[in-house]
This record gives structure tokens, C-alpha cells and sequence, in this order.
């Protein structure tokens, strides 16, 4: 009696539900999901911290060029500010900053155009890292060196 | 049939969120420009024989309009484009509008081909001596 009562105890199947084995496979789905929503917010968080880097270097180009301090040194510190930036927005990755035109061009009226790229790994998991293809992010700012400024060589012919 | 339903609405659900950060970018960006446009347009784009003579800062419509300009051009962001520049007072105001192409609205019945536009408006203010 007993002995039969736990046979059927273990091969009986009532209760299961049909079609159960493909709840794993649905849960795979929504993993894989779940990481696309996450490292597609990282890469906005990205594109975010690329911009205000970019805009953070030309704004220190525009206000610290002037005829009495070195270009070269301008040209590091705007670097420095772009990288620190990144790095407060939590993203310590490699990047790349580019100022256009080079440092003997700070004058009045030009242009200053800064380019910051930075990549972001394809899939990232906590805790462990971030693995495959990156995406590329870049991000462009562009502002005049202020013609009525002092400290800036140059004639002001931005102003008519 | 819960099961299929329920991966259909996490599909779903990423797909709006990926095209919603695509717009939300892409407004952003727009945003941006606009407003360096509109803070150079506001740095040059006066009168400078005006402000000399009267210390008053009056803006030339058609420099706002080259300086705006530039600044997009310099952007280097594909289907930007400069709308229009207008200069109430002591505020300039630029208008860009930028094409965003969605990636998976046209699975839920839109035209692949009919982007979507958007404006993004900016202003900056200057003060005479």
C-alpha cells in the first residue's frame, strides 16, 4: 500500500503544465532583453557625458586662451577638463579629444571646435565587465572666442 | 498562452524604449546646438558701431542669421538644419530642426519612410557696459 502510494507518487505527472520546459527559453528572452535595456541606457549615459565633456573643454578653451599663456597648455588643460568630466560622470574609459583649430589659432572671433570619442562595450554585466563589439560614441561643441574679450590677439572681424 | 503574451510585451516594451532614447538623443543634440548657436549669435551678432557710439546693443539680423548658421554647420550632425533666427530686444531666439529616423516604429504600422521632425528653440541675452 505504501510502497504503491509513492510510486505514484513519483511517476504520476497530474499537476504539471503543458508546455513548461518553454519557460526557460522565455526567461532567456527576458535576460537578453533586460541587458539590451540596460546597455542601451548606457550608451545614452554615454553620449550624455561625451557632450557635457566636449562642452566642458571648449568652454575652458574660450575662456583661458589668451596672448599670455602658452597654446600648448591650453590645449592640455582643455584635455584634462574633457577626460575629468567623463570620469565625474562615471566613465573612466579611454577617450579621445580632439580641438580644432590647433593652438596657434586661439584668436578673437575663431571658432573653437572640441570632438570627444569614447567607446562603450557592446554587452556589459555587473561585476564582471563589458564584452563585444563597442559602439563608437562621439560628441562635437563648437563656440566663438568672444570678440570684445580682453587678452585675445586678433582683430575682431566677427563683429560688423 | 501567458507566456508568449508576456515576451511579446517585454519585445515590445524594449523596442518603444529604444526608439524613445533615439528621439530623446536626437531632441537633445538638437537642443544643444540651438542653444550655442543662439550664445554666439548673441556674443558677435550685434551692431558694434551702435554700441560704440551708444553703448546700446542692437543686433544685425542678418549676422545673427550667418553666426546661427555656422554654428549648426559646425555641429557635424547629419539632417540638422538651421529654421530660422529671430531677435526680440536684447534676446535672440534660434530655431533648428533635426530628421530622426526611428528603428522599429514602422513594425507597429508607421511609415519607415516619414520621419519624424522636431524643433528645439534657444535664447541668449546680453548686457551693455
Amino acid at each position: 500500500m505504501t510502497r504503491s502510494h509513492e510510486r505514484r507518487f513519483v511517476a504520476g505527472e497530474r499537476g504539471q503544465v503543458a508546455g513548461i520546459e518553454v519557460l526557460p527559453f522565455g526567461l532567456l528572452i527576458f535576460i537578453a532583453g533586460a541587458l539590451l535595456l540596460t546597455n542601451m541606457w548606457g550608451v545614452v549615459d554615454a553620449k550624455f557625458a561625451a557632450d557635457a565633456a566636449a562642452r566642458e573643454a571648449t568652454r575652458y578653451v574660450v575662456e583661458v586662451a589668451r596672448s599670455d599663456v602658452a597654446p600648448s597648455s591650453v590645449v592640455a588643460g582643455a584635455t584634462d577638463v574633457a577626460r575629468q568630466t567623463l570620469d565625474d560622470h562615471g566613465r573612466p574609459l579611454p577617450a579621445t579629444v580632439t580641438i580644432e583649430p590647433d593652438a596657434a589659432a586661439f584668436t578673437r572671433c575663431q571658432r573653437i571646435r572640441v570632438t570627444v570619442s569614447t567607446e562603450v562595450p557592446a554587452i556589459r554585466i555587473p561585476f564582471i565587465g563589458g564584452f563585444g563589439e563597442p559602439f563608437d560614441i562621439v560628441a562635437t561643441h563648437s563656440e566663438l572666442i568672444d570678440p570684445t574679450r580682453s587678452g585675445v590677439a586678433g582683430r575682431a572681424d566677427c563683429i560688423q | 498562452m501567458l507566456m508568449p503574451a508576456a515576451v511579446l510585451i517585454v519585445l515590445l516594451l524594449g523596442a518603444i524604449a529604444v526608439d524613445a532614447a533615439i528621439v530623446y538623443l536626437g531632441q537633445r543634440q538638437a537642443y544643444n546646438v540651438a542653444f550655442d548657436a543662439a550664445n554666439d549669435a548673441v556674443g558677435a551678432g550685434f551692431d558694434a558701431g551702435i554700441a560704440r557710439e551708444t553703448g546700446e546693443i542692437v543686433y544685425s539680423p542678418d549676422r545673427v542669421d550667418e553666426i546661427a548658421a555656422e554654428a549648426v554647420a559646425a555641429s557635424s550632425i547629419s539632417d540638422l538644419a538651421l529654421v530660422s533666427t529671430s531677435i526680440e530686444g536684447g534676446v535672440v531666439a534660434v530655431t533648428v530642426e533635426i530628421q530622426i529616423d526611428h528603428l522599429f516604429i514602422q513594425a507597429f504600422g508607421r511609415n519607415a519612410d516619414e520621419p519624424i521632425r522636431m524643433t528645439a528653440r534657444a535664447s541668449g541675452q546680453t548686457q551693455g557696459p
